[in-house]
């Protein structure tokens, strides 16, 4: 999958996450009598972060070729909920403050709060990729709630629960357009998918063009290990996965440094063993240790080639 | 059954403010109309399915105390209050004026949080200290207690343990209970302070919680009495509000809890921090003795129960009609002649991001006056529209997930679609083709491997032999006669 069909689709995909938020949020407004006003936005916030933070984990690694795992499925609604409900919290002195006075502002800060902070939420993802993933993920939640705000205001007079059901999509579309936008408009270089010996890969990327975008300060594990190994609770722990069987659990890392990028071998798959087995070549060399990318390398990894991109020429 | 006549200082307490009330309704009938409560979205179900909300009124002079006004049943109080929605005149469909004489629609809950810091301990001209004082003219506000009606709960507040006593305040249900509150209330130490602040914090959040608690919507209020103002030292309770932003937060709170809070500064005007008790109270009463001060209380008292209550519909049908909305509502009540009472603005506001929910239910009366007087809409769109809403956007979602990527990168799903039966691709990711037909459109087989077109081929057996049959067409051999090759 490229980077614009990853873009588009992680979009719909918060679409429907906010498509389903906004259903189950009118089922449960239903049962609420007698609260006082923040508990409605509370629930509704915090139901949006949990549908966006799963839904988003699932279709990620679903995408990146790797297993889904439902813990960590389960982690990416927690933390939804959790960040859904934090901008919800913040929000109560907001509207008290400002409430009265601008109702409409107070409105879209309530929507971008949401979801700047369920951007958050999504971005701690990627924090140790790059920690500056994070604040990208803030930013486009903050763009992608202002505009279901806008909506949500705009529309709310004249064409009741589209207003509220538009909004809730625009917001799911924004956030994960934003979190996923961010780290395209950055990139540096890309990484593509050329072709693959094992069938595997193959069928996995090669129809879809398989690109992975890469900026400065990225730190990507390229490796075959499957995510049913992975420990963590919450971030893969192999971000550039590739199902070869000449490629090691963890081969190598990609990583951009003071305006460069460097492949170099996995200390995992460093011994001569491994040195033997698994393939690490870029330009037709074998990579011992590190290497140094240039624009347009081919590099070789286990029996699968990929070509590096870079608008970054020294 | 025994019955007691009231003492000559009671029928005095009772007659001054009497006289007071009287005295404002013969010479001045001007006034307005006073927001009582928060305007509360109610559910009329099964009366009616639109959205009904409920607002209450003190008429009150323009001093801020209550008219004693002589005013028509309900059926006719209706017809002469209008309610004013966003510069749209609306009729209300019920409304009724409740007196302390008339049979309380629904319940009152009243909190009184009372100074005990050591200034209370100040001696009056009456020989009997302000604490003292205060005591006797808090009975005042227990007259016409209605025991089926009415909960009272009277608690001390001072600068030490400021949230023990207010958050367990226990509201008493028969006037005997309130009565013995009174008495128990602590007697102010010298080393009190007066957390003024908090004390009104914590006073909302108590009533509010138990306003949600009980059941059908009661008349609530606060009274805040204190001979001070807000003073906090060290040695007293950690994080108590103080200074300008602990006056801001509790005038915030005031505000946004839409409660009605009455402030009694009890003691001579330059004791008491008058402008702070104004920003902290909805209405403010000063008083510098007994008698003074029970009128006070008689003045707040009146305040509760005699409020004209009015429940109307907007044009929205349902509650999702509101959301996103902040409605505008005002009222003018209208007696014939000059006396026409005007109210200011008061806004409703729907949550930031969700469907308004309701803030209580209509009670039996406005039930029956919505079941008459609100026409029914008698469409179907109000709850076929969120069905509508969904499958559309549903679907759209749909269009762009399936169809559109395929006008975009149309090479990427090139023979992904299955020639018969069903399978065939469920994520746009997988290249892979799941076709289960046996028809599947490929290359031809290489010579030696064709199949016999047509003909269903039986399942081969593991021991079946694999028999190639050489051809000849493309080779050199071809040329040469039979006989040669077979050689």
């Amino acid at each position: 999958m490229s980077l614009y069909q990853t873009l588009y689709f992680m979009s719909l995909v918060g679409g429907m996450a906010g498509l389903f938020s906004w259903v189950l949020t009118a089922l449960v407004s239903t049962v609420l009598v007698n609260q006082p006003i923040w508990v409605s936005d509370l629930v509704s916030a915090t139901i949006l972060g949990a549908f966006i933070g799963g839904l988003t984990v699932a279709f990620s690694d679903h995408w990146s070729g790797n297993r889904v795992l439902p813990r960590w499925v389960i982690s990416g609604v927690l933390i939804g909920m959790v960040t859904g409900l934090g901008a919800s919290l913040i929000q109560i002195p907001i509207t008290k403050n400002l409430g009265e006075q601008a109702p409409v502002l107070t409105r879209l800060i309530a929507w971008m709060l949401a979801g700047s902070f369920i951007g958050f939420g999504l971005g701690l993802r990627w924090v140790g990729v790059n920690r500056a993933r994070v604040a990208h993920a803030f930013a486009g939640g903050l763009i992608g709630g202002a505009l279901g705000g806008l909506i949500f205001a705009g529309l709310a007079a004249s064409v009741p629960e589209l207003s509220q059901a538009l909004g809730f999509v625009v917001v799911g579309v924004g956030i994960c357009f934003g979190v996923t936008l961010a780290p395209i408009l950055l990139r540096d270089g890309v990484l593509q998918f050329v072709s693959s010996g094992d069938p595997r890969a193959q069928s996995k990327f090669g129809r879809a063009h398989k690109e992975w975008e890469i900026q400065q300060g990225d730190s990507y594990v390229i490796g075959s290990q499957s995510q049913d190994l992975a420990r963590s609770r919450y971030r893969p722990e192999i971000d550039i996965f590739i199902p070869d069987a000449g490629i090691s659990p963890r081969h190598a890392i990609l990583l951009g440094k003071a305006g460069r990028f460097y492949l170099a071998r996995h200390p995992s798959a460093a011994d001569q063993a491994s040195m033997a087995r698994f393939q690490l070549r870029v330009r037709g060399k074998t990579v011992a240790t590190s290497q140094e990318l240039r624009d347009s390398d081919d590099i070789l990894v286990g029996r699968t080639a990929l070509k590096f991109v870079t608008r970054r020429e020294k | 059954m025994k019955l007691s006549f009231p003492s000559a200082s009671w029928l005095r307490a009772l007659l001054a403010p009497l006289a007071l009330l009287a005295a404002t309704t013969a010479w001045a009938q001007s006034g307005r109309l006073d927001f009582a409560d928060r305007i509360r979205m109610v559910s009329c179900d099964p009366s009616t399915g639109k959205p009904c909300f409920r607002v209450a009124f003190n008429v009150v002079n323009d001093q801020g105390f209550p008219l004693n006004l002589d005013l028509p049943p309900a059926k006719d109080l209706r017809g002469l209050l209008k309610i004013k929605l966003d510069n749209q005149e609306i009729d209300p469909f019920y409304a009724v004026a409740q007196t302390g004489q008339t049979k309380a629609v629904r319940g009152r809950i009243a909190l009184i949080v009372v100074d005990i810091s050591g200034s209370m301990n100040k001696k009056l001209a009456s020989g009997r200290t302000r604490f003292q004082t205060a005591q006797e003219a808090l009975e005042q506000f227990l007259d016409g207690f209605e025991n089926s009606v009415d909960r009272v709960a009277i608690v001390p507040f001072e600068s030490h343990n400021v949230a023990e006593p207010i958050n367990n305040a226990q509201f008493a249900t028969t006037k005997e209970d309130a009565s013995s509150q009174i008495q128990a209330l602590e007697v102010p130490r010298p080393q009190n302070n007066t957390a003024l602040y908090s004390a009104v914090v914590l006073g909302l959040q108590v009533l509010s919680k138990q306003a949600a608690a009980t059941p059908g919507s009661p008349e609530t209020q606060l009274i805040v009495m204190t001979d001070g103002k807000n003073e906090v030292y060290k040695g007293d309770d950690p994080g108590l509000l103080d200074g300008p932003a602990g006056l801001e937060e509790a005038a915030k709170a005031v505000r946004s809890s839409g409660i009605q809070v009455i402030g009694i500064g009890f003691g001579e005007p330059g004791s008491i921090d008058e402008n702070a008790l104004r920003q902290l109270s909805t209405k403010l009463y000063l008083a510098e003795d007994l008698e003074r001060l029970k009128q006070a209380f008689t003045v707040a008292r009146t305040l509760q129960t005699n409020r004209i209550v009015a429940t109307f519909t907007t044009p929205a049908e349902d509650r999702s009609s509101l959301e996103g909305k902040t409605l505008h509502v005002a009222a003018s009540l209208n007696l014939g002649g000059d006396r026409r009472f005007e109210s200011g603005e008061k806004t409703w506001e729907s949550p930031e991001m969700s469907v308004p929910t309701f803030d209580g239910k209509c009670d039996t009366d406005e039930l029956k006056a919505a079941l008459q007087l609100v026409p029914s809409s008698g469409s179907w769109l109000p709850m076929l529209r969120p069905v509508l809403v969904f499958f559309g956007l549903a679907t759209l979602l749909l269009v762009l997930w399936f169809w559109v990527p395929r006008l975009v990168w149309p090479e990427q799903y090139i023979g992904s679609f299955s020639t018969q039966g069903g399978g065939g691709r469920r994520w746009a990711d997988q290249s892979q083709v799941r076709s289960k037909s046996p028809a599947r459109p490929s290359r031809p087989a290489p010579p030696g491997f064709e199949t016999k077109k047509g003909a269903a081929q039986p399942p081969r057996a593991p021991a079946d032999r694999t028999v190639v049959q050489p051809d000849f067409s493309m080779s050199r051999l071809q040329k040469r006669p039979p006989q040669d090759r077979d050689r």
